[in-house]
This record gives C-alpha cells, structure tokens and sequence, in this order.
C-alpha cells in the first residue's frame, strides 16, 4: 500500500499590523475615514485660506503630511489595544455586573453629549459622528475605571435585575449592526458629495438643467 | 468590513435611484400636472427616452440625472465587489 505524503507548509504569520487590521477590521475603517475626513477639512481649510492651524505654511503642512496620521494612527493602536483585551462575552458579563455603575455613567454620557456637541452642529457630519465616537470611547474607559474601583471594593455582586439583564442583551444584539450601518451611511453621504463635486468640476455643470426644472 | 461595503454601495444606489425618481416625478408632474404625477407612479422613465423627452421639452440637457445616475452605478459595483468576497 502507497503512502502519500503531504508536505505542511508553514503556517504564515501575519506582522503585528497586518494581523490587526485583519482583526478589527470596522475600527480600522472608521480610523481611516476619519483621518480622510480631517485631512480633507485641513486642506480644504489650509487651501481656501479660511482657518491655519499652525502660524508658519510650512509647519501647516508638516502637521497634515505627518502630524495628523501620527496622532489617528496611535490612536488606532490605543483602541485595538483596549479591544483586544475583552471578548464580546467578557465584556457583557462586566456590564452585567456593574449595573449601577453602567446606568450613571450612560445618563452622564447623555446628558453632557449635546454640550460636546454644541460647536458642531450645522457643520461636518463626519466631525459630529467623531465627536460621538471619541467621547464614547473616553466615556467606556471611565466606566472601565468604575468597574474595576467597584469590584474592589465589592467582591460580591450586589444588584441582578431581569429588565437590565434584557436591555444588555438586546444591546450587544442591536449595536454592531446599527453602528456599521450608521458609519456605511455617513461614508456614503460624503462619497456622493465627492463623486458629485467631481462629476460637477470635470463636466463643468452649470445646474441649468435643475433651473429649468424649477422655473428659476 | 464587508458589511459596511455593501451597506455604502446599497445607499448609494438607493439614493441615486430615489434622486431620479424625484427628477422625473418633478418633470412628469411640471409638464401633465396631477396627471402627470399619477403616471409617474405608473410608468417607467425608460434607460434614454425620458432624457431625450426633457432635453426636447425644456432644452436643456438633464446632466444631473446622469450624475446621479453615475454614482449609483458606482454604488452598484462597491455593493457587488463587497459580495463577491464572501
């Protein structure tokens, strides 16, 4: 009887970057955008003359080329860092755990929102949605911080309610979904206004025929 | 990540297509009144007749609805290449 051997070939490894892009795949797209997005309201800024960040041209330009990166960048590595520290179902079990400390902090996260926020309305839709997610983000690392002061003190777990336990669920059910919908709806507002401006730019559209339409 | 591709291309394609129907509701409803409103509802632009019929009817050449068009195309292929990698 023949035996066939067959060669095992060795397991690639991914680099350190490779593999968590791969990974966190929906954080690393909403990093890129936003840093899309900044650097085009920097240039669109900076070009149009409107608003310098920085006094000199050429340190303006530094701060675009290598600055903004370097800052979404470490970002990034922040995030996937605390991400790669709880799995879904870690995480649902501390909050779970901590309904107390989950409840105040979200009415917290609520009510300061609108006053985050108030220096963006009517402007970039980009902007208020990285406002939201950057205040998020902080907002889950205090909860963290909460969390872990709270299991010192309190070996035990003292407080176990069935419509919160219900809320928990349906929230890890509902949230993923919607938050990919929510960034997939911004991108694609903003990629409709590119493409449209280009479109506008290249063919020289007048907008005669909308006029028409409209009797102006 | 493909979620989100597909989730970006489909609302374009949405978006362009609910653009063009409220081009062509708009011009329907300017020429034939109520009329005209109702057969929008019924009857179908066509892919270059509509075009055509407006260019005629209003002599200007109805660009933005093939802008639109355009990027809901390029809506069609970013919901069509996130699919086929799965």
């Amino acid at each position: 009887m023949e035996e066939t051997i067959t060669p095992i070939s060795p397991i690639k490894k991914d680099n350190f970057f490779i593999a968590r892009i791969k990974k966190y795949q929906v954080i690393t797209f909403t990093f890129g955008f936003l840093l899309l997005n900044q650097e085009i309201v920097f240039w669109a800024n900076y070009l149009t003359g409107k608003d310098v960040f920085l006094g000199k041209p050429s340190l303006n330009i530094l701060f675009a080329v290598i600055g903004i990166p370097l800052i979404y960048f470490l970002q990034w590595l922040i995030v996937v860092w605390v991400a790669s520290k709880f799995t879904r179902e870690r995480l649902k079990e501390k909050f779970l755990r901590h309904p107390i400390a989950t409840i105040i902090l979200f009415i917290l996260f609520i009510t300061d929102l609108p006053y985050r926020l108030a220096g963006y309305w009517g402007g970039n839709l980009a902007s208020i949605f990285e406002v939201i997610v950057y205040y998020a983000f902080i907002s889950f690392l205090w909860w963290l911080l909460v969390c872990w002061i709270s299991e010192k003190i309190w070996k035990k777990q003292r407080f176990q309610w069935n419509w919160y336990k219900k809320i928990v669920d349906k929230t890890f059910i509902i949230l993923p979904p919607l938050y990919k919908f929510v960034l997939g709806l911004i991108v694609a507002l903003l990629l409709f206004l590119l493409l449209f401006l280009l479109i506008t730019k290249v063919f020289h559209y007048t907008g005669s025929d909308i006029m028409k339409l409209f009797n102006y | 990540m493909r979620t989100i591709g597909k989730i970006i291309g489909y609302i374009l394609w949405i978006g362009a297509g609910i653009l063009m129907f409220v081009f062509w509701l708009m011009a329907m409803s300017k020429w034939l009144g109520f009329l005209g409103t109702i057969l929008a509802f019924i009857l179908a632009p066509g892919l270059v007749i509509f075009p055509i019929v407006f260019w005629i009817v209003e002599g200007a050449f109805p660009a933005f609805y093939f802008i639109v068009w355009g990027i809901g195309i390029v809506g069609l292929i970013i919901a069509g290449v996130s699919s086929k990698d799965e």
